[in-house]
């Protein structure tokens, strides 16, 4: 979403992309050119590089509004889980303090800010993969590549949970041509019983970078997409701007 | 009272989300006490170094913790300066006379607003009603020209809004997202149905 995290991503968490090496060839292409481009960020961030609370809202905002599944910020998530643990630290100190109490109260309200805001990121995703589990376990390697280790147990947990339900309630009492879930699951693409994201449709998004002319639409029209602009355009064709962190939802 | 109540469900980023957001935005504090926990006097929160608290020294803070402030007595809270009866003036005639665009406004303008409205009267001193007629009427004329921009839309095509703030894209996002939509679902019909009468006269006529 970030430089930081582009970085990240190249770096310390390699074993979430790892598996996906041969599908995620674009988003790679991607990643990179974003570094290229990385010093002239701050030229367009407001003065100053985002704080980790900005990204994580703008992480926030875009799995809230995209309607796909996008790639999980573990960095990010990371770094503002050690950043609360820390502050938690210097709160516990500031209590013993009998000057502290001024900067414990402020400490402890940005704690419980941040947190709110981890947790709906969470929880957002979680809803998305609960809404796309067959889709997450199905497409091994596109959408996969894009959830947690953790989340992926959830998708499958809440999978098979489902399908032991269908099966005992109603499944089991139907002709054997009908009664099986998975057999749907398995089957080709067309026949399967898999919901899939509708990304055909239009979401506001603000630009954060210069990304010149885009493809907009079928007949060969384009749109200009440079930093500041809040456009209301289809998603699938800022998709992968949203993923680079040109633009974000809004 | 259950529609309204259930068009707020569906909103995917809630008015009090914004809120929220619009807490981070910084603001400047008059504060009337020091910090004494470490010398310097600054606070070191996640988002930044704040500070140095001394008193009567204007620091910059985001407006959560200028309102935490607030609260327990122990600052002044100074509107943004966009937020001042001249510059509104200045803003509504702008807004008037550009029929085509919107004028720039923090993206959280309207947030911002209501916070400090809510909890820092004081912050306007005499000004407070006359700042909040102005805004008033900025927003309304705002959101006239949104409601007539929104009557044009006749296709499903890409729409340039910039300078819009995040209270009124919430506010038009079903509405204008959910045409869209629909203006989308059509076109591909539509679509289909032409390429299928097309097609229809090569196809031999089963039977003869």
């Amino acid at each position: 979403m970030d430089v930081d995290d582009a970085f990240g991503a190249a770096g310390t968490s390699g074993a979430d992309d790892a598996p996906s090496t041969s599908q995620q060839q674009p988003d790679q292409q991607l990643d990179d050119g974003f570094d290229a481009g990385g010093e002239f960020q701050d030229e367009f961030e407001d003065a100053e590089p985002a704080s980790d609370f900005q990204q994580l809202k703008k992480a926030l905002l875009n799995e809230r509004l995209a309607p796909e599944i996008l790639a999980y910020q573990g960095d990010l998530v990371d770094r503002v889980r050690e950043r609360i643990e820390q502050q938690e630290r210097e709160i516990d100190r500031l209590e013993r303090d009998p000057d502290g109490d001024v900067a414990q109260e402020a400490l402890s309200l940005e704690r419980d800010r941040l947190r709110w805001l981890l947790k709906s990121y969470l929880r957002t995703r979680l809803g998305k993969v609960q809404q796309y589990a067959a889709l997450v376990l199905r497409d091994a390697a596109g959408v996969q590549a894009r959830v947690s280790p953790q989340e992926l147990k959830f998708a499958n947990d809440y999978f098979m949970s489902l399908g032991q339900l269908y099966q005992d309630q109603v499944l089991q009492h139907l002709p054997p041509n009908y009664n099986s879930l998975l057999r749907r699951f398995n089957g080709d693409q067309s026949q399967a019983l898999v919901e899939e994201p509708d990304t055909d449709v239009f979401v506001f998004c603000k630009v954060d970078r210069d990304c010149g002319q885009i493809p907009d639409g079928p007949n060969g029209e384009t749109a200009d997409v440079n930093a500041g602009d809040i456009l209301n355009i289809r998603y699938k064709h800022i998709a992968h701007l949203v993923q680079g962190g040109q633009v974000h939802l809004i | 009272m259950t529609t309204a109540s259930a068009n707020k469900m569906k909103l995917p980023v809630a008015p009090e989300e914004l809120e929220f957001f619009a807490e981070e935005e910084p603001i400047t504090i008059i504060p009337s006490f020091q910090l004494r926990h470490n010398t310097s006097g600054m606070l070191s929160c996640v988002g930044g170094d704040y500070g140095p608290f001394r008193p009567n020294m204007p620091v910059e803070v985001p407006i959560w913790l200028a309102l935490q402030l607030h609260k327990r007595g122990k600052c002044r809270i100074l509107p943004p300066a966009w937020l001042d009866a001249a510059r509104l003036q200045a803003l509504i005639t702008a807004e008037q006379s550009d029929v085509d665009s919107f004028q720039e406004v923090p993206f959280y303008f309207m947030e911002v607003c209501c916070l400090l409205f809510e909890s820092a009267k004081d912050a306007f001193g005499d000004s407070f009603f006359k700042v909040r007629d102005l805004l008033q009427r900025f927003v309304n004329i705002r959101r006239h020209k949104i409601e007539e921009g929104l009557r044009l839309v006749s296709q499903a095509s890409t729409i340039r809004l910039t300078n819009l703030s995040a209270y009124e894209a919430n506010l038009i996002r079903l509405n204008l997202q959910g045409s869209l939509n629909m203006f989308l679902k059509f076109s591909k019909v539509e679509l289909m149905l032409e390429s299928r009468a097309a097609s229809m006269p090569t196809m031999p006529t089963p039977g003869f």
